[in-house]
């Protein structure tokens, strides 16, 4: 996974974000033990990459994900918050803070919509709300 | 611990070609400084540094190349046995296919490849030794030695690489047939496989060429080092020239005869990883359109550049063919008005354009191959995406992407360069030095008098070595695809068999 990361972090942005949408929707689609395995081996993927390369990465995937269908968006979100047991603190966070940092940028409107679907997705999952505090 | 070296080839690659690149700064400065260096220690010390380490550093940068494959053999097959493990599962019947001998040795060829390389610069130490101490007779054997050990490095580490292709063409060809078939019988519950014949996907001229091209290079320089040891022994002199008139310059240019036989070889086992990579896409969009019901989009005409392949490997090894026979007649009629012809300056840039045109065909092959696994790394998402909506019986449906018009747009045409300017310095190094000489040989003057004489080895040796250095980036590039394929195969396959078994 580490090698595919690098590669779609050192591609253009057109190729970047047409493989990550492919490859969402993928894992959107995978059981959920093996997408929560993915997503996992995806965040590990992404923390190892630099500063540089690893925000606007984020920012692809973040605007790939606004494209998904609720029900990808869903089963993505449960994935990633469930994901958090297979990773260790400090990669769980750095993904965490870099993502809420990317979705700022992106402007208050759809920080408030990212934080805010996160929250419900968590509720309606029972699962821990995760902390939105940069 | 062997696994941890693999992965390390590319400090191998750069190692390799700072190695090259210390022996042309050396050999700039020796240029530079010959008047004050003639007869010197430093003079006899760098004369046989500079014939054997920038070998060594072209031999690392083989070894590189040759463990960038390692790592791709190890990543696809690693994704045919994890498919193959989630096709079991679903209750499929299947059989493990045994690797040929040479896929469990091309590694082991490569290692061999570089220690006899490293045997031949640890003789150069002795040869050292002896050159500073004037102990002739130590010197002449101590060269001679060497020459057979140096050929036998060559041969091994791209006789290496050229079976590590192989073992890819074998690993490929197999999933490329048996993926969308395996697929196809997940979904209508077969269990029972037409078994395929591995043996069918090696095409069998090719692999006799690159068996053909490891012998001729392995063993050219035997003769070279049996004709200058009986020379040595019955003349007491350690020229080229034997008794019964046979030079040993033929035989060195016959050691390139196999090298390009070798490289003509290696553009074909690419052209064959080609048609796979093709042919990967066009059976998983048939498999696509039967499964999920849909209209997939055909795939875009093949490059032109393949065709440009073939032209660039066949117009490169036939002349070499036809350069070496000039040779031998020349050396056959050397006394007669053909000797007139100042051959002997040519030898050099007659090999060089010859290597340049098969390392352009062989650039041209890893260009197209990064394009293709870049149009599978769009694919294959999208197409498993499908499959599984279908075994889901969902009717949600993911459109494939559409053929690209510019392909070449994928392609790291950096790295393509990179060789093209590799290719240049190593005519730069031999073409106008020759032309040089030939006009000194014409005004009467001796060779020894050209100065810049001693800068054809490292110019040619930097020129390849970048040549190198730029395949072994694009096979870095590819081993960065072929993880990437190895991930979407098994989570795609692993999603289809969960579906499929939770779906009875």
């Amino acid at each position: 996974m580490d090698e595919m990361i690098k590669m779609l972090a050192d591609a253009p942005e057109e190729q970047r974000h047409q493989m990550l949408t492919q490859r969402l929707k993928m894992v959107a689609g995978q059981p959920e033990e093996q997408r929560i395995k993915s997503i996992a081996g995806l965040i590990t993927a992404v923390s190892s990459l630099k500063e540089k390369k690893m925000k606007p990465f984020i920012a692809t995937r973040m605007k790939v994900f606004m494209g998904l269908t609720p029900e990808e968006k869903e089963a993505i979100l449960v994935g990633r918050m469930k994901a958090g047991n297979l990773l260790s603190d400090k990669i769980y966070k750095i993904d965490q803070k870099t993502t809420l940092e990317v979705a700022k940028q992106m402007g208050e409107e759809k920080f408030k919509m990212i934080t805010g679907l996160m929250k419900q997705i968590a509720e309606k999952h029972g699962l821990p709300v995760p902390e939105f505090a940069m | 611990m062997l696994e941890n070296i693999f992965k390390r080839y590319k400090e191998i690659l750069f190692f390799g070609f700072s190695l090259v690149l210390i022996s042309l700064g050396l050999g700039i400065w020796r240029t530079i400084n010959e008047a004050t260096l003639q007869g010197t220690v430093v003079e006899i010390v760098l004369r046989r540094f500079l014939e054997i380490i920038p070998l060594l550093g072209l031999g690392f940068l083989k070894l590189g190349i040759g463990f960038a494959i390692v790592i791709i053999v190890k990543s696809i097959k690693s994704t045919g046995e994890n498919a193959t493990g989630s096709f079991k599962k679903a209750g499929l019947k299947l059989e493990d296919y045994k690797a040929p001998f040479f896929a469990k040795s091309f590694p082991i060829m490569l290692i061999a490849g570089i220690l006899s390389e490293l045997v031949a610069a640890v003789i150069m130490i002795f040869w050292i030794i002896a050159g500073v101490n004037g102990n002739e007779f130590a010197n002449h054997i101590y060269e001679i030695i060497t020459v057979p050990i140096e050929g036998l490095g060559v041969a091994l580490l791209i006789g290496g690489i050229a079976f590590g292709l192989t073992t890819i063409v074998l690993n490929l060809g197999i999933q490329v047939n048996e993926l969308p078939k395996r697929l196809k019988a997940l979904v209508k519950g077969e269990k029972d496989l037409e078994v395929l014949q591995p043996r069918s996907l090696i095409p069998r001229w090719t692999k006799i060429v690159t068996i053909t091209g490891m012998i001729v290079t392995a063993s050219a320089l035997i003769p070279v080092a049996i004709i200058r040891a009986v020379n040595y022994a019955v003349n007491y002199s350690p020229t080229y020239e034997t008794p019964v008139g046979l030079n040993a310059l033929l035989w060195d240019t016959w050691i390139f005869l196999g090298i390009a036989i070798l490289l003509f070889a290696i553009s074909y086992w690419l052209l064959r990883i080609i048609k796979w990579l093709r042919r990967q896409r066009t059976q998983l969009g048939k498999t696509v359109e039967e499964i999920a019901e849909m209209k997939v989009p055909t795939i875009e005409n093949p490059l032109k550049i393949t065709t440009a392949v073939h032209s660039f490997a066949t117009a490169g090894l036939m002349w070499m063919f036809i350069f070496f026979f000039v040779i031998a007649i020349y050396q056959a009629f050397q006394e007669t008005l053909l000797g007139v012809v100042p051959l002997k300056m040519l030898i050099k840039p007659g090999r060089a354009i010859s290597l340049a045109l098969l390392f352009i065909g062989i650039g041209l092959a890893l260009l197209t191959i990064v394009v293709n696994l870049n149009l599978t790394a769009f694919m294959l998402p999208s197409s498993f995406s499908n499959i599984v909506n279908a075994i889901k019986n969902d009717d949600t449906r993911v459109e494939l992407p559409q053929a690209s018009d510019k392909p070449l747009k994928l392609s790291p045409m950096k790295l393509f360069i990179g060789i093209l300017i590799g290719a240049v310095i190593v005519l730069i190094g031999t073409l106008p030095l020759a032309i040089l000489r030939i006009s000194y040989q014409f005004q009467g003057l001796t060779q020894s008098q050209l100065t810049v004489e001693h800068l054809i080895g490292p110019i040619v040796s930097t020129g390849v070595g970048l040549i190198f250095l730029m395949i072994g980036l694009f096979f870095s590039t590819i081993v960065g695809f072929v993880k990437a394929r190895k991930a979407i195969i098994s989570e795609g396959v692993e999603s289809c068999v969960y579906y499929s078994i939770e779906k009875k």
